[in-house]
């Protein structure tokens, strides 16, 4: 008998031809805490993914209890007592609270007949441990994100779970609430359930964990007591490198105020946000999920319209009512889903970059392929582009090259400001540093940059200014230069209460 | 922390003012309204069981029909599937009248269900757009149709006395094909709204995603809503041959966009997820009674499929600016957490 209540060995998974998980490894043990730790892109997700039977691997072994398991879906996996809380909540916005928890384990009669009474009960006892304001009869659209992601730990926590995986349990919450979480899976533990905890927090790691494991660019690094481990030893185990590699020397010329927002509010979103952003500047905005940053920057696109306030360009203020609005005023998206929203997967490179203004490749008003290609040619040199043809279909490259290909269409278009959402994400760490020089490249050369950024060194590494932002409103704003990891860290944090005294003060 | 849940103490007026379908009611009772003054005669007892003989038919379809549309698909064979079966049972009947009519009946569920299961087939398992497979099926329900009558008619001279009281009999006044439909209403709003597979087709139509995670067959439950709507289709087939005591192969075209019509008026979601039994009793109701009102009126008649039409849009249009009004009330109310 060993005292492992899972294991898994040589795991590989791969989609397409990207590599998502090579070789890894991971041992829990009973009623352990275990972190698993590792960049975006790292291969976290895919991993919990096949230990809850969503992917199945390509091979490799999996053991529960000393036996071997397959799973060809997530009820296998849920039988056996595995329940997953996924990072992205995922829920079904017109079904109630209630239903939301118990979906895919209803509690019936033998006919099948829904036992509504007592669901809403054990519904009402689950949510009343996590908090106290949760109607469990109202549609989950009407909750905040924070309300939802503890609905979906309600949710884990019906189903008897003798395995528990959390994927950033406490990214949206405040620190009372993640007090709150820290009490409950301790407690979960105490009973006896082995728990995987996926986070980006040393904090959670150190408060809750026994042992941590590493992974890095689908690769297994290591795993080790969190007793004996330091920061340093980590952050070297996760990136593979020392930080201040990653970023490059700062270069651009910092000019007049390009872009201002002037208080703009949104209801149901965010209140009140005000920032601006210069000619060469870098300006990261960041904060935890449900921020509403993305929402600002769709707001300055053109996608929402604010309820309130003012949006200025050069001194002027513009009104924008669709991205064509935006685009037309100089404003470029690079949005956060490069796959959704950035890229046409079907067509050839050449053709993502001259999308946005076919017109200028026209001859006799018919389309001069030739015109497109040698333009795309030139742009995908300049940011240093690796493809065998520019008439390949994007999906042949990596993600950072793919990336690359949305910067150059950006750079395409005739614009001043240039939105960035989470330019970095699943984007693996050596092509991340190119894109970083990109950046930093298009700041010198007279861009006025916002950053959408949810990585506190890559925040850290290449903003000239932050604007954290927590629930909807500015909460801290700080030089890169003269601030640090722990202050943007409070920023995000900060409690209600706190936020509105901050603004009295101010 | 400890503002608790209020308990939710609304008085009558709130409660009728909150209901799901409260402008659907209200464009009901305008429409009724109109309809009294403009032509009286619409509301005397032959008229009215008329009217509901001729659209229990849809009435059927349309249960079917928001089965699929609920899970986010759409299914366009139905009215197809309506002429086999009913091609199928009639001349099965004619040629062996001795046999009791209650057997063509569940040889019309049966059938249905086989075309419904193909599709849900097609749809949930080898993942065929439910719009591309539904069409095809579409022509092949209605080949097979063609096939088996020969292209012949049956007239009524040829259909038995209780093959025909399943739609032309009465209970209480009522003839039985509206019971029928009736019960069937009842039903699906009890299995849409306390069973373990009918919430889940709400849930597979609002995430699929989310649904698969929480162990939900996903492919299972449209298998399931398909192979509904063909029973319900079916059994249509049956009870339409039954009520106009007639039988050819191209019966019933175009029904399935009549139900899908009646669904979209009564606030079914075409994306999935939203919907509800009532609803549907409401555009049923209200298709009806255009069509019916419409059709008393005189010079009016010709203008009847145009003037169907442009309701579907307004309804529509009303829907999508209340279903905005309460995104917004929602966000409203989460605005109080920022």
């Amino acid at each position: 008998m060993n005292d492992n209540m899972l294991e898994l060995k040589d795991i590989v998974k791969t989609f397409g031809g990207v590599t998502a998980l090579n070789g890894v490894q991971f041992q829990l043990k009973k009623g352990e805490i275990h972190a698993l730790m590792g960049e975006n892109g790292a291969g976290k997700s895919t991993f919990i993914k096949v230990i809850t039977g969503v992917h199945q691997p390509d091979s490799g072994i999996m053991l529960l209890e000393g036996e071997k398991v397959v799973f060809h879906s997530t009820l296998d996996s849920q039988k056996l007592g595995i329940a997953a809380i996924y990072q992205h909540v995922t829920s079904f916005p017109d079904l109630t609270v209630t239903e939301n928890i118990f979906m895919g384990q209803e509690l019936t009669t033998k006919l099948g007949i829904y036992r509504w009474k007592e669901m809403r009960r054990k519904a009402k006892d689950l949510i009343s441990v996590l908090s106290e304001d949760i109607d469990v009869t109202k549609p989950m659209i009407s909750l905040s994100v924070a309300q939802q992601q503890l609905v979906e730990i309600a949710k884990a926590l019906s189903r008897d779970a003798r395995i528990l995986i959390m994927d950033e349990p406490t990214a949206s919450l405040t620190r009372h609430e993640c007090e709150e979480l820290y009490r409950i899976v301790e407690k979960l533990r105490d009973d006896g359930v082995s728990i995987i905890l996926i986070t980006h927090k040393f904090e959670d790691m150190y408060r809750l964990a026994s042992r941590v494991t590493v992974f890095r660019d689908a690769n297994y690094i290591g795993t080790w007591n969190v007793d004996g481990i330091s920061n340093a030893k980590l952050i070297q185990a996760m990136v593979g490198r020392e930080l201040n590699q990653m970023y490059p020397q700062k270069t651009a010329k910092i000019g007049d105020v390009v872009l201002e927002v002037d208080g703009i509010s949104k209801e149901g979103y965010f209140k009140d946000v005000t920032f601006d952003v210069r000619k060469g500047e870098i300006l990261a905005l960041t904060g935890l999920v449900g921020s509403s940053r993305t929402e600002v920057c769709q707001t300055l696109f053109g996608i929402m319209q604010p309820d309130s306030g003012k949006i200025k360009l050069n001194g002027k203020e513009i009104f924008l009512s669709s991205p064509l609005d935006a685009l037309n005023h100089g404003i470029g998206l690079l949005p956060e889903d490069r796959q959704l929203q950035g890229l046409i997967y079907e067509l050839p490179i050449f053709q993502n970059v001259t999308a946005p203004v076919l017109n200028n490749y026209t001859k006799y008003s018919l389309l001069d392929e030739k015109k497109e290609m040698n333009k795309a040619i030139q742009l995908c040199e300049k940011i240093e582009l690796k493809a065998k043809d520019i008439a390949d279909v994007p999906s042949a490259l990596s993600g950072g090259n793919q990336q690359k290909v949305v910067f150059a269409k950006l750079l395409n278009c005739d614009l001043k400001v240039l939105i960035l959402d989470e330019p970095t994400k699943g984007i693996d760490i050596g092509a991340k540093s190119s894109i970083y020089e990109i950046i930093n490249e298009l700041a010198a050369s007279g861009y006025a940059i916002i950053m959408v950024s949810s990585e506190m060194p890559e925040v850290l590494g290449i903003a000239d200014r932050i604007v954290v932002m927590k629930s909807g409103r500015v909460t801290g704003r700080f030089h890169a230069k003269d601030t640090n990891q722990e202050e943007i860290l409070a920023a995000t944090l900060m409690k209600r209460e706190e936020m509105i005294n901050e603004e009295v003060h101010a | 922390m400890t503002n608790n849940i209020k308990a939710q103490n609304k008085n009558l007026l709130e409660k009728i003012t909150g209901y799901k379908q409260f402008g659907l009611v209200i464009g009901l009772i305008i429409l009724l309204v109109f309809a009294y003054f403009l032509t009286p005669s619409m509301f005397t007892g032959g008229a009215i069981i008329s009217m509901l003989k001729n659209n229990s038919v849809y009435a059927i379809l349309a249960v079917g029909m928001m089965f699929v549309l609920l899970t986010g698909g759409i299914d366009l064979s139905v009215a197809s599937t309506l002429g086999m079966t009913g091609v199928i049972t009639s001349m099965s009947m004619s040629s062996n009248p001795q046999v009791p009519a209650f057997v063509w009946v569940v040889v019309s569920l049966v059938i249905g269900s086989i075309c419904g299961l193909i599709n849900g087939f097609l749809i949930g398992k080898l993942k065929m757009i439910p719009l591309i497979a539904t069409l095809g099926t579409m022509y092949i329900y209605r080949g097979f149709a063609y096939l088996i009558s020969g292209g012949n008619w049956l007239f009524p001279h040829k259909f038995t006395a209780g093959y025909i009281a399943y739609a032309q009999g009465d209970i209480l006044g009522i003839p039985n094909i509206t019971w029928i439909a009736i019960l069937i209403f009842i039903a699906a709003a009890i299995f849409l709204s306390v069973t373990k597979p009918g919430r889940r087709i709400y849930a597979i139509g609002t995430n699929a995603d989310s649904s698969h995670v929480a162990g939900i067959k996903v492919g299972n439950i449209k298998i399931l809503a398909y192979t509904l709507s063909g029973m319900l289709a079916g059994l249509a087939g049956m009870l339409y041959t039954a009520n106009y005591a007639i039988c050819y192969y191209g019966m019933a075209d175009g029904f399935e966009l009549m139900a899908i019509a009646i669904c979209i008026l009564g606030g079914v979601s075409i994306i999935g997820g939203r919907g509800t039994v009532d609803g549907v009793v409401i555009g049923v109701i209200m298709m009806s009674i255009i069509a019916f009102f419409i059709g008393l009126l005189p010079g009016l008649s010709v203008w009847q499929d145009a003037i169907q039409g442009a309701i579907i849009i307004i309804a529509v249009a009303i829907n999508i600016f209340t279903g905005r009004l309460s995104i917004k009330n929602a966000l409203k109310e989460r605005s109080s957490l920022i």
